[in-house]
């Protein structure tokens, strides 16, 4: 009685397994992304970008100092002197945040046995405040210890103190639609083009019709920038609309400009482009290409620095962050939304996208072959 | 005069597999060629190592004298192509499907709207221009990729199968045109295993198994099988006639003798050549007292041939 439907079930088993790229994007990819999740999720955030504000200079500070400077936390990039320039820093995103030992910071410690650390932290950085509070909170603790330590030392007598640490935000409270609204609008702009791009040539290669058109003089460079486009176009606009409903509609913080905007998302659109399109040149269908574009998309929400920021993934799967388009515009765009800096000061991450248009693009050039076979 | 296409030992493996076999075509310019072979002969896997899809194993190809492998994007622009399956834009139109094409090949805005409407006069779709071609009729789809095979109006046409699965008068309709499309000065390549319709072309490459196993005119083609036409008798008869027929010098086999009735014998014979072996048997036959009563030629089939071709193939 279950003839009719042991027969599919074996027809769909022959299917699954009759093409080697099927086997590999239906099992080994998830297991690999699954793996690769786990080795990258399991650390400890490690050289988080940091500033030291250093405004006052006793021995017992120098306690402190030298615990956050051997953290492998914290990379302090920048030492300074006053809170000012930290909270500064952080505002611009010249560092993630700033670690400030204020200037009655001995003194307290000496007339009421206890201290602060203030700490400047920027919400917009999703997990980065969180991770470093815990860090300074250990730190902090272990100072104490060896302040009580050196007072015992010194002085003969047990004075327990404690280190507390305050944190401070910058730019008050970020509600959660302000720190995801670019990310989502980052996804939108990556995976509509990529997604259209990955299905364009396979498509052709299916339906037939690429027989006939690689028959004609139509060049490979035409082929490939007459489909990306439009459909680049079409991120652009999506990425845009997403962006003005987030923040129109949502009341969404934005202190960008659209030109500004504009460029950054044409620069996502582009890498994107060139991601798709590598997918579709060595599909053999349009349920390959679709997975391929499924899967990116996954990868990107967890390795795009989103999640996780690029500092809490391990150092030896820390690459796979490098090769996520989104990574690159989550860091630039943070800075235009939410920071209100200009294109010229995230300049770089635009760079970024478009040296990886620029090679993701050779690649599909390369790849992509005039015959059918 | 160069040839229009020729392949030099083509051959093509895809793994084990021979597909081509040292293939050697010499497509002349302004014929008709019609390569005729069963499915999996590897008629469409020449077409495609001949318009570059598909690289040759070794071998060369030459289109008017210019080599595809090493020069395909100017080969290519030499010939048009109808590849075997439907493979314009579903969701374009007509003229859409055309104009793109048109703008593939350089063609001028002016160029495109004056070409396109010939060509849609000529395959007869003009009231359907503004049809998305996915809702077009099986034949009329043939009719559109000719179309667009045309639109740079190359010396060369290769067709891959245009008629299969069209019903007769769509397939007399394109041998109309390929006809009127020689005239023109066109060369045409067809791909075929309709024996009938390898009949109209000026001459019919017989494939099988990757192979060339006859080529020339449908009339040589069916020579080859016998070596002669094959001419039937029938005479008011003496039995002695049909053992001394043998001896005149233009038969060359008796392949059938039977009496008829009483009066009447039949016999089938193998000579050099019809038309000038009529007079010498009706000479012979009143010579001999018989009294003939009909000669013509016995029809071979170029089904008949190519069967008895490609086995002989297969067993050398």
């Amino acid at each position: 009685m279950f003839e009719k439907l042991i027969a599919v079930v074996v027809k769909e088993f022959k299917q699954l397994i009759r093409d080697k790229r099927t086997i590999a994007l239906v099992i080994a990819l998830p297991l690999s992304i699954m793996l690769l999740f786990g080795v990258a999720y399991s650390g400890n955030p490690r050289d988080v970008a940091v500033a030291l504000a250093i405004e006052d200079s006793s021995p017992f500070s120098q306690i402190v100092v030298e615990r956050i400077m051997a953290s492998e936390t914290f990379k302090v990039e920048y030492v300074l002197d006053n809170l000012e320039t930290a909270k500064y820093y952080v505002e611009k995103g010249i560092v993630k945040a700033s670690i400030v030992i204020p200037e009655d910071f001995s003194k307290r410690l000496m007339i009421e046995g206890k201290a602060s650390v203030v700490l400047v932290l920027d919400p917009a950085w999703m997990n980065i405040p969180a991770a470093v509070q815990a860090e300074v909170s250990e730190i902090a603790a272990k100072a104490s210890e060896d302040i009580t330590r050196e007072l015992y030392r010194r002085y003969g007598e047990i004075r327990v103190v404690s280190i507390d640490v305050v944190p401070l935000y910058v730019r008050g409270n970020l509600k959660i639609i302000d720190i995801v609204g670019p990310a989502v609008m980052g996804i939108m702009v990556q995976q509509v083009p990529l997604t259209l791009a990955a299905i364009s040539i396979v498509r052709e290669r299916e339906k037939g019709t690429l027989e006939k058109l690689l028959t004609t003089p139509i060049g490979k460079l035409d082929l490939i920038f007459g489909k990306l486009i439009p459909y680049a176009l079409v991120g652009i606009l999506i990425g845009i609309i997403e962006l003005y409903i987030v923040t129109e509609g949502f009341g969404a913080i934005n202190y960008a400009n659209l030109f500004d905007i504009l460029i950054i998302t044409f620069a996502l659109a582009l890498a994107s482009l060139g991601i798709g399109m590598i997918f579709s040149i060595v599909s053999r269908n349009q349920l390959q290409a679709m997975q391929f574009s499924t899967f990116f998309l996954i990868m990107s929400f967890l390795f795009s620095g989103f999640l996780l920021p690029a500092e809490g993934i391990r150092p030896e799967v820390r690459v796979i962050v490098y090769l996520m388009p989104l990574y690159y515009f989550y860091d630039g765009a943070v800075g235009l939304i939410l920071r209100g800096t200009r294109l010229k000061e995230v300049l770089f991450s635009v760079l970024q996208l478009v040296f990886y248009a620029i090679v993701t693009l050779a690649i599909s050039f390369l790849l992509l072959s005039k015959r059918i076979e | 005069m160069g040839y229009a296409i020729e392949t030099r030992d083509l051959v093509k493996k895809f793994g084990d597999f021979t597909a081509v076999n040292h293939l050697n075509l010499r497509i002349r310019k302004g014929e008709i060629y019609a390569l005729l072979g069963p499915n999996g002969a590897g008629k469409t896997t020449t077409v495609r190592m001949i318009m570059g899809l598909l690289k040759p194993t070794s071998g060369e190809i030459f289109v008017d004298g210019i080599s595809v492998v090493k020069y395909p994007e100017i080969a290519k622009k030499k010939i048009g192509y109808v590849p075997q399956f439907f493979s314009l834009y579903a969701d374009l139109t007509v003229y859409e499907n055309l104009d793109f094409y048109g703008r593939i090949y350089g063609l001028s805005r002016e160029e495109r709207v004056k070409r396109i409407r010939e060509l849609l006069e000529i395959v007869e779709l003009s009231a359907y221009k503004d049809f998305l071609a996915g809702n077009l009729s099986g034949g009329m789809k043939r009719r559109l990729s000719l179309a667009a095979a045309l639109i740079h109006d190359p010396p060369i046409l290769i067709l891959d199968e245009p008629t299969a699965g069209v019903d007769p008068p769509l397939r007399r309709a394109f041998w109309r045109l390929f006809v009127d499309l020689k005239k023109e000065g066109k060369t045409i390549l067809v791909t075929t295993h309709y024996m009938d319709e390898a009949e109209k072309a000026d001459r019919i490459g017989l494939i099988s198994r990757g192979k060339l196993v006859a080529e020339g005119t449908p009339r040589d083609i069916k020579r080859m099988v016998y070596g002669g036409d094959v001419v039937r008798i029938v005479f008011r008869s003496y039995d002695t006639v049909y053992r001394s027929i043998k001896e005149l010098p233009t038969v060359m086999k008796i392949i059938d003798h039977k009496v008829i009735d009483k009066a009447r014998e039949e016999i089938i014979v193998v000579v050099k050549d019809f038309g000038t072996s009529l007079p010498e048997i009706t000479d012979f036959l009143k010579s001999s007292g018989a009294e003939p009563l009909l000669i013509e030629p016995v029809p071979v089939t170029l089904e008949d041939a190519f069967i008895a071709l490609a086995t002989r193939a297969k067993n050398v």
